[in-house]
């Protein structure tokens, strides 16, 4: 199962049980729910096992039906307690109520029609759902002791807000944020550096050498088909980049092709066969940078550096000393 | 020389910045400590708060001493986390004396202190966030702490029931947000945000790959083009076994903007090679390449032309403003 997946159907199933929980404390002794309250309650039971039965759809299609399912019975709830229920304090709320609904419904259905509704104003509605639920509840832990017969009391109270920090959480995942200017920005830029320009610090490792300079191709991967016998990736550090070291069928020079490392998909910005390969001494363990001839004034100078004694952060390092245990 | 020992001067006050801001920690948790056996120990909270406080401090200090990426924007972060977290733990002290007001201020405390460490780590991996996250969150603490210290200094000087001595703390606490504050503040964090970076991308794209239309090219530099194809007594030879007889670099600089052009003279051919890259200095990958046949100025003599006109056999590639003719340094430059 994967993790959006199960997700999906973690927040589909608190929803269900919320709702059960709602209906046996409601419709119990001493419940007093109205009849609005219990339609509200089957409406989150029947949302929440269809959540659960629809998680393979992806966590887009979750997320639009336990929005429109919170938002529903939500507002069946209140809509009822305001025609029938006369209280001033009360129907204050559960007029406000009644727009957060609309609120989440209106974003849930931009989700539908893939508008660019920004889901911040999701997370705040859902967020005041779930603080007006858990507040007082809190506020009640925090001044006495005894956290299990206060949550005993409070379980619908606590189920409901827990419901919504799910939901919550969930609209704040990578896969539910509509991608801003910035990141926009960040990323496009990205892919236009990478086209365009390579820092001058990037550089092949000095175990790498061995496959420039070398002649031999035994770890090389060879193609039956296409113009390309065979290839050899070597990764750039410092940069999204890598060289491609490519042996065409009937042409004894090998080629260099500059383009993204260990992707699937890519262009290619620069390619030429090499004509020379040049190193700054000839000294194989002194060797600190590589150029590469091609012909009509091609050429490329490579920094050759030791990656292991290259300043990394802590984590970095940690992750280098973890990738190296684990081989 | 003056552009280098400038460099210098700046790289060696950037290093005095990272080893003041761990100094700032390990003293601030030094006085925590020793506040904490002096006081009352039965506070245990506040006992136990204060001790962890300064732990941490000490702990981000080390990181920031022995980081082996030391920088200023990463020990900025550092500091940034270690106050952060030091705030948490202040936030569940204050939270533990259960009382209305413990409780605002105990939660206002835990969502800056919380805000403030996500944010730092958001920083050192250039992310979004980062530096605004920060700088809000250090403001409303600062403004915080600001309140109580005139609060502390209004009850000592109308009624004397707090001591001068108790105004210590909230002094040292919020000279560390001020630090923080005029450190977000610095070049070297502003440019480490995501947007300048984003910036300094497309800059790099555009310097290598345009003449931009403010550029104007040095009159020494606007000398060496002119003459590509008959003097070439600056350039330097090369002769590392390779097709390259000569080669002459030459930086191109509008205000922040800059990249470097690299002519080359290849055995055997009468074109001018160019690579337009924005660092020539390391690795030299892609940029922008083309070959130049002939140069063309706007006036025939060394002195009085305004421009410079590149072509190779089929197109015009680029003209290039050049520096007006100033009589007084050609004088001094050949005296």
């Amino acid at each position: 199962m994967k993790r959006a997946e199960i997700l999906t159907a973690i927040m589909g199933l608190a929803i269900a049980i919320a709702g059960a929980i709602f209906l046996i404390n409601g419709t119990g002794q001493g419940g007093g729910s109205t009849s609005g309250d219990v339609l509200s309650f089957i409406v989150m039971i029947v949302g929440g096992v269809t959540v659960v039965l629809f998680s393979k759809k992806g966590i887009k299609y979750g997320v639009i039906l336990a929005l429109m399912t919170l938002s529903i019975s939500t507002l069946i709830s209140n809509l009822y307690y305001i025609l029938n229920v006369n209280d001033d304090i009360g129907i204050i709320f559960a007029d406000l109520y009644v727009i957060i609904s609309i609120v989440i419904i209106y974003y849930a259905l931009s989700l539908i029609f893939h508008t660019t509704s920004g889901s911040a104003k999701a997370i705040i509605c859902l967020g005041i759902l779930a603080f007006t639920e858990l507040f007082p509840t809190l506020f009640k832990l925090y001044n006495v002791d005894g956290f299990i017969p206060l949550a005993d009391i409070n379980i619908d109270k606590l189920a409901y807000g827990i419901v919504h920090l799910i939901v919550i959480f969930i609209l704040t995942r990578k896969e539910m944020l509509l991608e801003g200017p910035k990141k926009r920005l960040d990323r496009n830029s990205m892919a236009l550096y990478d086209g365009r320009c390579a820092p001058a610090d990037c550089y092949i490792d000095v175990n790498d050498l061995d496959k420039v300079l070398g002649k031999s191709e035994e770890d090389w991967v060879h193609y039956s088909s296409g113009p390309i016998e065979s290839e050899k990736e070597i990764n750039l550090h410092g940069t999204n980049l890598g060289l491609r070291l490519q042996k065409w069928k009937g042409d004894d020079r090998r080629h260099v092709a500059v383009c993204m490392y260990n992707a699937g998909s890519y262009t290619v910005p620069l390619t030429f066969p090499i004509e020379f390969i040049v190193p700054d001494s000839e000294d194989r363990s002194v060797i600190r940078k590589l150029r590469f001839y091609g012909k009509d004034g091609m050429f490329i100078d490579i920094l050759v550096k030791n990656y292991c004694d290259e300043p990394k952060g802590y984590l970095e390092t940690f992750k280098m000393n973890f990738m190296k245990n684990k081989d | 020389m003056i552009i280098e020992s400038g460099i210098k001067a700046i790289g060696f006050m950037k290093r005095g910045t990272v080893y003041l801001l761990a100094l700032i920690l390990i003293l601030s948790s030094a006085y925590e400590i020793y506040t904490v056996y002096m006081a009352d120990s039965t506070d245990e909270w506040g006992f136990l708060g204060e001790t962890y406080s300064a732990v941490i401090k000490i702990i981000m200090a080390e990181f920031i001493l022995f980081d082996p990426k030391k920088s200023l924007p990463r020990a900025v972060g550092f500091y940034a986390m270690s106050i952060g977290l030091s705030r948490v733990i202040n936030a569940i002290t204050t939270l533990s004396q259960r009382s209305a007001f413990s409780l605002a201020v105990g939660l206002v405390l835990l969502f800056m202190g919380g805000n403030l460490i996500y944010s730092s780590y958001q920083y050192m991996k250039d992310t979004v966030r980062g530096r605004n996250g920060m700088l809000y969150s250090t403001c409303v603490l600062a403004f915080m702490q600001a309140i109580m210290l005139i609060f502390y200094y209004q009850t000592y000087k109308m009624t004397g029931s707090v001591e001068g001595f108790d105004l210590i703390p909230s002094a040292i606490m919020l000279i560390q947000y001020i630090v923080l504050l005029l450190m977000l503040d610095t070049e070297d964090v502003r440019y480490s945000t995501l947007l300048e970076k984003t910036s300094t991308r497309v800059e790099s794209v555009t310097s290598s790959n345009m003449i931009l239309k403010g550029f104007v090219l040095k009159r020494d530099d606007a000398l060496v083009i002119k003459h590509l194809f008959d003097d070439r007594s600056t350039w330097q030879p090369i002769s590392d076994g390779g097709p390259v007889e000569a080669e002459k670099r030459i930086r191109l600089v509008e205000g922040r903007i800059q990249s470097n052009m690299i002519l080359q003279k290849w055995h055997g051919s009468d074109r001018i090679y160019v690579t337009v890259v924005n660092d020539d200095d390391g690795t030299i990958l892609l940029g922008n390449r083309f070959s130049v046949t002939s140069v063309v100025s706007d006036v025939e003599g060394d002195n009085e032309f305004s421009n410079l006109r590149l072509f190779d056999d089929k197109k015009m590639l680029m003209q290039m403003a050049v520096e007006a003719f100033d009589p007084n340094a050609a004088k001094e430059a050949a005296a």
